[in-house]
This record gives structure tokens, sequence and C-alpha cells, in this order.
């Protein structure tokens, strides 16, 4: 029979296209120039707005401070160096995707590795929402008439992204590597125009160059150094990503391993060198950044731009089509970045429930192969937090990146147990020599990360990290909760050693009874086929006048079993019966009850309205009954097969009632 | 047909203490009710399910009516039972007529079945009866065989 196309169904397969088979799951292999653009637009995005972020925390000292921004800059890339550096270690150990989560379970213990989890799920449900509204902000930094509709706008990315992963947009190579290397050469051309006007003698002059800012106080001594850890941790948002490749080594050519760090290594250099490039421009061309409200001079109407939107258009010149280019692909990069969280987030989310740690559902691949559940649940959280934060990517960067460095300290603490362990049975002086030094490196990943870290939590807290500070400990007992259920159900499923199965001694069965009409005939003919100990029909006696119809009926049509009729005082349905449901079983506790239910099958879920559900309901009672057996009858209304299979249904239903009427009355015996 | 309500409460209390000390639990007990305040009462009825009022009520009735409890019968003994019919089971026109019923009376069920009649008009579910006969056991249950039974008005009649 065809299937009766419905509406909801036709909008899905529009939205998300056919089903795909399951032996189209292949893994393709990435070389390394398409694995660079496929798993480093998140890291290299960051670039759009790392420079920014430690520029507008520099500006609450006003413009006295923006000298600094050098150092925090250098000291923002050291780390990114050293972090790719320990990645490298990470990934020739562990090659085979579980990316820090393995790192940390296997050398530090579930619990740990818990953490890392719960800390990869916040930030990536970050990374989406951060990318997302900084893509959007720097789209209106070119049109200036979007900036009001910002949080439409992140909205509908996020959907859009959300609707191209659940048809399955499974790291597509080129899709990616075209915009990735457009920014990249985009960047790369506006530093070297940049630097050879510098070279010829111009001067850039950024729009905001003129603006002053009203600074918030005046820093010296400790709140000068707190200020300046502030903007570096802001700065750090700039290593977002690195361990995205950490957890793709299965999608490399191979040698895996080695094409993979080499990965690592040119993502490093290029965010490196951008970072510098772009910080360096922004510094030359006196960008001045800072709250909307603390800087005088900007023309009334107007939001200021994005620092990099600023840095292009005084290189490029305000109306030169390179500026726009500039920023549509920055916009673009950034929208790519979201997507990254969108490929990792629901691969974590499977191996967390694969684990036990999370609900079964996210393990379960929707119509188009794509980790359909994981991906809602990813953009159902990031749209919440795009509608609080009002889209701001300054404010959502206050919660950014404390997930990413926890997870960075476990994993590199995890590498330190790994080489640990390794050493003490590695008897080969060559390779004690590659452990030692590969312990050397992660010891001193693990150090850094460990005191950025310390330096987010302190800067950041108050400015918004403790909702992820709260968030993480929440989602961690969440998950420890769900393994512990997962866990007792399947203590209370496993049968012991010695167990043999054994069968009820007796069967007692009762149809239920309303009134006698097909489906309840075809109810009591399905019954007697399974030749139960004992048969009864019951009804429940709620207008008299209508049971002694059903008597009659019942004796009209000589149906060969008992009919049973409850008293119901308080005229339910429900409760008579499970109270007598009950007393069956109480009887002999060896016995299964057997109840049937006849069941008429409406097609329409408007049609069920008219019907009051009173089956459903008794099933629900019924099945927390032990050593009750429920089983529906289910006759289907022409509703509902689709005006095909109506004659086919009223025959087997006509079949039914001669097989009952035509039965010869031996049955009677049935009740001893 | 009820006694008031202080009395009814004190009146199946002591029962139920009775019934426990000879070593059997009546079917519908429920936790015993200190002889407190009135507040308390209205608590416990408010908290009790219809279920267990009618247990209440009926048990009541047994006292009126100088019945025994079901609870109490002994095997080949000859009683008197007041109660409410909870089941009535008509057999197919096929097999042997009989008419079999559930009798509750608060403290337990009996099995009554008149051979020879497929109907008893009356004898419906949900009815008040009076019933005088041997009590036999029947597949571990209780049963009467033939009772002479005496409809007892309801509100309706």
């Amino acid at each position: 029979m065809p299937r009766v196309p419905s509406l909801m169904g036709m909008t899905k397969r529009v939205l998300v296209g056919q089903p795909v088979r399951s032996e189209m799951l292949g893994e393709a292999t990435l070389p390394k120039k398409i694995a660079l653009p496929v798993f480093a637009s998140d890291a290299l995005s960051s670039v759009a707005y790392a420079t920014e972020e430690i520029l507008l925390v520099l500006s609450a000292g006003g413009l006295a401070l923006f000298h600094f921004t050098w150092y925090i800059a250098g000291a923002v890339g050291l780390l990114m160096l050293v972090v790719v550096a320990s990645y490298r270690q990470n990934v020739h150990a562990y090659p085979s995707g579980g990316g820090d989560y393995e790192v940390a379970t296997t050398n530090l213990g579930p619990r740990v590795g818990l953490t890392v989890a719960s800390a990869l799920m916040v930030d990536y449900t970050l990374t989406v929402a951060v990318s997302v509204s900084s893509g959007v902000a720097n789209l209106a930094s070119a049109i200036p008439s979007l900036n009001s509709h910002v949080v439409v706008l992140s909205v509908a990315v996020i959907a859009v992204i959300t609707l191209m992963n659940l048809r399955g947009v499974r790291e597509s190579g080129t899709a990616f590597a075209i915009p990735t290397y457009c920014f990249i050469g985009a960047i790369a051309i506006m530093i070297s125009w940049g630097a050879v006007r510098i070279a010829t003698g111009h001067h850039l002059v950024a729009e905001s160059a003129n603006y002053r800012i009203h600074a918030a106080g005046n820093y010296s001594g400790l709140a000068l150094a707190f200020l300046l850890l502030r903007a570096f941790a802001s700065g750090c948002t700039a290593l977002t990503g690195v361990e995205a490749i950490s957890n793709g080594v299965p999608a490399f050519k191979a040698p895996k391993s080695k094409n993979a760090a080499t990965t690592l290594a040119l993502l490093g250099g290029i965010a490196v060198s951008m970072f510098a490039g772009v910080t360096a421009l922004a510094l030359a061309g006196h960008v001045h950044a800072a709250d909307a409200a603390d800087l005088i001079g900007v023309p009334s109407g107007q939001t200021p731009r994005t620092v990099i939107a600023q840095v292009a258009r005084s290189v490029f010149g305000g109306s030169s089509p390179l500026f726009y280019v500039l920023q549509f692909v920055t916009a673009l990069i950034l929208v790519l970045a979201a997507n990254t969280a969108f490929n990792g987030f629901p691969v974590l989310a499977s191996i967390l429930s694969r684990d036990g740690y999370l609900p079964r559902q996210l393990h379960t691949r929707g119509d188009r192969l794509a980790f359909s559940n994981g991906i809602l649940l990813l953009s159902g959280f990031a749209i919440t937090l795009v509608v609080v934060f009002k889209a701001s990517p300054t404010r959502l960067i206050q919660l950014y990146i404390v997930g990413v460095f926890v997870s960075f300290v476990c994993s590199q603490t995890g590498m330190i147990r790994h080489w640990n362990r390794l050493l003490a049975g590695e008897s080969d002086r060559g390779r004690r020599n590659h452990m030692l030094r590969s312990r050397t490196i992660n010891a001193i990943g693990a150090g850094f990360t460990a005191t950025v870290l310390v330096i987010v939590l302190a800067t950041k807290f108050m400015k918004g990290a403790w909702i992820v500070v709260v968030a993480m400990p929440l989602i961690w007992l969440v998950m420890r909760g769900i393994q512990r259920h997962y866990e007792s159900v399947a203590v209370e499923l496993t049968p012991p050693e010695d167990f043999k199965v054994t069968m009820p001694s007796n069967n007692h069965a009762i149809v239920l009874v309303s009134k006698l009409h097909l489906p309840t005939l075809r109810a009591i003919g399905y019954a007697r086929a399974t030749r139960p100990s004992r048969l009864e029909a019951v009804t429940v006696d709620l207008e008299s006048a209508d049971t002694e119809a059903l008597r009659r009926d019942w004796e009209h049509r000589a149906i060969p079993i008992p009919l049973t009729v409850i008293a119901s005082p308080y005229r339910e349905i429900t409760r008579p019966i499970v109270e007598y449901v009950k007393r069956l079983r109480t009887e002999n506790p060896n016995d299964i009850v057997t109840v049937f239910i006849p069941e008429y099958i409406l097609g329409h879920w408007w049609e069920q309205l008219l019907h009051n559900q009173s089956a459903l309901r008794l099933k629900s009672r019924l099945l927390f009954q032990r050593r009750v057996v429920v089983a529906s009858v289910p006759y289907q209304l022409r509703s509902a097969v689709g005006g095909q299979g109506d004659t086919k249904s009223s025959s087997a239903g006509a079949a039914a009632q001669a097989q009952t009427e035509n039965q010869p009355p031996k049955a009677a015996t049935n009740r001893k | 047909m009820r006694a008031p309500d202080g009395a009814d409460a004190t009146a199946s209390a002591a029962r139920r203490d009775e019934t426990r000390a000879r070593g059997e639990e009546p079917q519908a007990a429920r936790p015993a009710r200190a002889p407190g305040s009135a507040l308390r009462r209205l608590f416990s009825r408010l908290a009790a399910d219809p279920h267990e009022l009618q247990a209440d009520e009926l048990q009541a009735e047994i006292q009126a009516a100088e019945a025994v409890p079901i609870g109490q019968c002994r095997d080949r003994e000859q009683v008197c039972l007041v109660g409410t019919l909870r089941t009535v089971t008509f057999r197919p026109h096929a097999g042997v007529p009989a008419l079999e019923a559930e009798l509750w009376d608060g403290t337990g069920t009996v099995d009554v079945i008149w051979l020879g009649r497929r109907n008893i008009p009356g004898v419906s579910p949900g009815r008040s009866i009076k019933l005088r006969g041997r009590v036999t056991t029947l597949r571990g249950h209780r049963a009467i065989y033939n009772p002479i039974y005496e409809l007892r008005a309801t509100v309706s009649d």
C-alpha cells in the first residue's frame, strides 16, 4: 500500500530531503589541503574578533592603555603556539578521534572525562552563538541598515545552519575550502596592502581614529595588571577550535596522525600571523574600539563598525569592493565556524550517549545519517543564548573559552599521565627520549593552559563567566544521574546466571467489552485463538439499561464466553477494572492475567477528540500491574486505512464475527 | 441507613482491633485512626479513597443487620451475610446454567453461585443484598451455593 502523504511529512521532505540508506555512511578521507579549511574555520575565524575584544577591554582605561595591545597579542600568539604543539602530541597518541574526552577518560578516569565533556558541550554551544553573532555584526558593518535586526538575523542564520546539517552536509570538502581560503587570502591581501601603504609613506587612518574614549577609571598598579590580564583573557578567544583537528584525525588521509599534526602546525602558523597582522594594522590605523556608550565623537545614529571592518576600510577605502568582499568573507567564515560546532557537538553527544551519559536518542542517526537530535539540541541552546544576550558578541564572549580551557587543561594533564604510564614500561633509549620530549611539551601546555584558565576565571567571573561555572557542574550532575539510571536499569534487567525461563502456570484472559460491536467481536475471536486457561468478558456497569442491553445482545448472539459485569458505584471505568484485575491476580501468584482491549483506530487526530481515550488510560494503568499482560486488538476504521483496505478490514471483522458465532459451544468448558 | 459518623468510626475501629487480635487482616485495612479530634477525623476522611469509605459503610451495615463479617466466616458454617455485589457473571447459553456473583462486605469477598438460573431479576452489580447459606471452599475461595437471598432497598428503589 502506498504511503499516505501527510502535510508534516511533506514539509520535512522539502526541508530535509529524502532519507539516505545506511550503507551510504562511508568515512570520506580528506587530504591536508581540504582538511585544513574543514577543521580550521573555527580557529581562524576568531581572528575576526580577537583583536577587537582586546581593544574593548583596554578601552576601559582610556586610549593610554592601547599600546599594551601589542604585548597582549604577543602573549596570545605564544599561547597559541604552545597549545598547537601540545595538541600535536595528542594527535599522535590518540588518533581515534575521541579528542579530549577520550584522553581525559583514559588517563584521568571517567569523572574527569565527564568534566571535559560538559565543558566542551557548553563551549560548542557558545561557539555557535559567538560566531554567528559576530558574523552578523560584521555583515551589519558592511550594510549598516541591518544593525537593528541582528537578533532576528542571527537566529535565522542558526536555523539555516541547522537545516543544512540536518540535510547532512558532512564536512563536504570544497564547500568549506573555498570560503576559508578566500578568508585567508582576503586577510593576507589586506595585511600586505596595508604594509605596502605604510612602507610607501601613507598613513592609515581608521574612521574611529578621532573618537575619544571616556575612560571608566584611572588604572594603575594592581588594577592595571588585572585589566591587562582581562584583555589577555579576552584575546584567548583566538584559541578556540584548535581541538577540532584532534577530534577529526580519522577523517585525514593516511598517514593520519602525521597529516593531522602537520595541519595543526599550519593552522597555528596561519592563525598567529593573521592575528598579528590584523592587530598591527589596527594599531597603525589607530582604531579606537570601546562600548558604544564610552565612545565620544561617533556620529549620532551610527553603531561603530567592528574592528576588522574599520581596518579594512582604512586599508582599502570605505567604498572599495575589496572591503565588501572582506566583510562578506568574514561573515561567511564565522558561519562556517559555527558549523564546526555542529559537527563536533552531535558527535560528542553521540559518544556520550553511547557511554550512557546522555539519552540514547542522541546516538541514533536521522534520515540523512546526521545525528539529528544532537543537532536540534545544539541549535536550541544556541538560539536561546543569542536571544538572551541580544546577539552581542562582546557579552557572549565573556562566557566563552572557560570550557575550552577546562578541556585543554584536563587533556594536557591526561597526556602527562599517558606518557608517565608509557615511560614506566619502555626501555628503548630513543623512544624514551621521544616520550620525555613529548611529556615536556604536554607539561608546558598543561602549565600554560592552567594559568590561563585561572586568569580567565578570575577576570571574567563577574562579567558573566559565572553562568558557565554554574552550568558545567549542572550538566555534569545531570549526566551522572542519567548514567546511574541506565546502570541501575541494566543491573535490574540482567538475568542471573542460573536463571531459567518459567512459563506461567495459568493464563486467565479477560476481554474488555463496552458494546457488542465489530472490534469487540474481533478481540473475542482473537482471545479465544490464544487458548487461555480461562477466558471471560468483562464490562463495567455504568448505566444499568446499557448493561441489560449488552447482556441481551450477548445472549442473542450466543457468545460462548461468560460475561462478568463489574459494579462501579462511582461511575468510573478504569478503577473498577484495575481493581478486578488485581483481585484476579492475587488469587494465584503464579498466574498471568491477559487483558484484551479492543480498540478502533481513527485516521485523523481531530476524530480522536470525539472519542474519549479510556482504552489508552486503562492500558497505561494496567501496565504498572505486575503479572498483567495487555493486548491491544486494533480495528482500523475506514479513515485509518486511507480508503484502500476498507473492504478488506470489514471482511476481516466479519470473519472474526463469523468465527465467534460458528464456534461450537464447547467453549463453555473454558470456565472450569 | 448509616450510623452517625463518630459512632461509625469508633465501631469500625473496634472491629478492626478485634479482627487483628484474631490474627486476621481485614481486606480493606486502612491505617488505624487515632480517636482524636474531629478535625483529624475530617482529614482522614478526605485522605481516604472512596473504596475505603465504602468498606467502612458496609461494615457498619453488617452490625446493623446482625450479620457475620465475611472475614470471620469459617468453612462449613451456616452464616448470614450482608454486603454489596461487586461483580455478576452471566454464563453463556451453551454451558450449565448458573449465575455467579461476588459479594463484598468490606471485610472480605465470597463467591455466590445460584445453580440452574441464568438471570435473577434484581441480582445486579452494585446491589445491596442479604444472604443465608453454608460457606464452602471453591478453588481456595469462600463460596456459597444457592443461598437464600433478600434484596435490600437502595435509595433509588
